[in-house]
């Protein structure tokens, strides 16, 4: 399951959605976030599912690799439907001892559901496009006017950078230690709930050892090639908005302000 | 009694962009008591293929044989298998958790389901085999020397008493006196309780003293798989996978090319010793 999380991975090809400038990346992601909650009709969501689907077939990211990161968020996608099914207050359509399920309910629960999977493949998509560099360059300079209220925008996005680098690192030290005990007679996938717990115990202690060795090493050796945080740094591939980037701003602006029209687009049929 | 490949491939991201063989078509029989050195260059697969040896991966094609017994059959017990067949890591010492050094070492002993009072027995004698002496026992594994660490990291595979031990750069990182240490240890294992040792290693002098059989492996492939003398009789093939014989080797070409009547094939310096004091005595 470890190997499933996509947020903070690459995907290396060239496309259109590949060569987009990080900022117009960002702000789609924005968008299309928004959007999922701005709307609650059907249509809204019909047309989500096409913006979302054309963008994967432009971004040649193979389908499976996107929905890869679903596995990862499948506990919390059950909970949060099963919470919206039972308990929300509606007209009554069976019931189950003391739960009863609303009709009201089951359509929440179903567009809950669509919202996060789509939250998720949609910020996915972004990182699976973007390298971790770029996709901190474009946090930093779309948010540089924070600057002036004193918020250290650099230092959130060398943060940020470096906590998106460390994700892939961990995984595969995770996946290492796992291996390692596992051939010491460990079993991670076998026992009760608190016998699985205590099987943690020697693959989360080698980890923090290693995630605080490593953090302490990263930040020697920043040090050692005087890294002082962002003032007077200059960037080696400045930002630099193309055609394609106010072609997808233009289209984003569109999408955005058709779902905000579908709010208010009644069908009577639900 | 052995271990055997059958046309073993291991595909990373198989149907991606990025698809790569980590290990292609590899065949091999390694018998019971023998000490094979596996040698090749970063990234050739060295790592890969010896988690397949005791089914912590699973191969894209082929199997691997253990007493005769397909690993990756369905209902084989993996976990009994880890136990006959000792893994030690890369950096193993990073996977030490426990408060104090002894229950660390029980560690694999108690998951193959033995006694406490067995598990302590035998973690005390892998702690004696690797040289750690028992006042370091109750101490945390924490605040050992980098080669310590090492050692109680290798002891608590040995404490599982493996019938076949595999290690993977098991000097990485170590001075000198640390390589030699563990170098020794692992040759006293190979004789004293008859193991089956697979050394990887990409220092040639480390491997050509102590492996009768060593195996190359470039970019995945198997390039050879022979004893010493054979295997750095190709050091010209060799240099191609950017690897090299030992230092010895090549000083005996070059005191063959000035003349004189010298085993070209030598690999290690007790040979060397013995042919320099033939000659010297002709």
């Amino acid at each position: 399951m470890i190997r499933d999380i996509t947020i903070g991975q690459y995907y290396p090809v060239d496309s259109v959605i590949h060569r987009l400038d990080p900022r117009t990346k960002l702000a789609g992601t924005m968008v299309f976030l928004m959007s999922l909650f701005v709307t609650s009709s059907p249509v809204g969501y019909i047309l989500a599912t096409l913006v979302l689907a054309g963008c994967i077939r432009l971004s040649r990211v193979p389908f499976k690799f996107i929905t890869r990161g679903l596995r990862a968020i499948l506990v919390i996608l059950l909970l949060s439907v099963s919470f919206n099914i039972f308990l929300t207050p509606g007209e009554p359509i069976f019931r189950l001892g003391f739960l009863k399920v609303t009709k009201e309910g089951l359509l929440l629960a179903g567009f809950m559901a669509l919202r996060l999977v789509y939250l998720v493949i949609g910020s996915s998509l972004m990182t699976l496009t973007t390298t971790p560099t770029q996709l901190t360059d474009g946090l930093e300079r779309s948010l540089r006017f924070l600057n002036r209220f004193g918020v250290p925008v650099h230092d959130i996005a060398m943060m940020m950078s470096i906590a998106l680098r460390f994700i892939p690192i961990l995984v595969e030290e995770t996946d290492k230690i796992m291996k390692a005990q596992t051939a010491r007679g460990a079993d991670f996938d076998s026992g009760n709930l608190i016998q699985r717990a205590k099987a943690m115990i020697p693959l989360l202690v080698p980890l923090f050892v290693s995630a605080f060795r490593r953090a302490s090493d990263l930040a020697l050796a920043m040090e050692a090639r005087c890294y002082h945080g962002g003032e007077g740094r200059t960037k080696m591939h400045p930002l630099q908005y193309e055609h394609r980037d106010r072609v997808a701003y233009i289209l984003m602006l569109v999408y955005l302000l058709v779902m905000i029209a579908t709010r208010f687009i009644r069908i009577p049929v639900l | 009694m052995s271990i055997r490949a059958e046309h073993l491939s291991y595909i990373y991201n198989e149907g991606t962009v990025m698809e790569t063989y980590a290990v292609r078509d590899i065949s091999f029989e390694i018998a019971d008591g023998s000490f094979v050195g596996l040698i090749g260059h970063t990234g050739s697969g060295k790592s890969t293929l010896i988690q397949h040896l005791n089914g912590l991966m699973k191969p894209s094609r082929g199997t691997v044989y253990y007493n005769d017994e397909d690993i990756f059959a369905e209902g084989y017990d993996l976990k009994r298998l880890r136990g006959h067949v000792g893994l030690v890591f890369q950096y193993p010492e990073y996977q030490l958790f426990e408060e104090d050094v002894l229950t660390d070492v029980m560690f694999g002993p108690k998951n193959m389901g033995l006694s406490e009072e067995e598990a302590r027995k035998r973690a005390v004698e892998a702690l004696h085999q690797v040289g750690i002496e028992d006042e370091v026992f109750v101490r945390s594994p924490f605040e050992l020397s980098g080669g310590q660490k090492r050692r109680v990291a290798v002891a608590g595979v040995i404490a599982m008493e493996p019938a076949v031990l595999i290690l993977d750069e098991p000097t990485a990182g170590l001075d000198p006196e640390g390589r030699r240490e563990i170098l020794g240890m692992v040759s006293r294992l190979h004789r004293e309780r008859q193991m089956t040792v697979i050394l990887v290693s990409h220092s040639m002098d480390d491997v050509a003293e102590y492996a009768d059989r060593i195996m190359v492996l470039n970019h995945g492939e198997l390039a050879y798989f022979d004893t010493p003398r054979e295997v750095f009789r190709h050091h010209k093939e060799l240099e191609t996978f950017g690897l090299s014989a030992p230092e010895i080797t090549y000083l005996a070409a070059e005191l063959a090319d000035a003349g004189f009547d010298i085993d070209r094939d030598i690999s290690t310096v007790e040979e060397a010793k013995a042919e320099i004091l033939r000659i010297m005595g002709s």
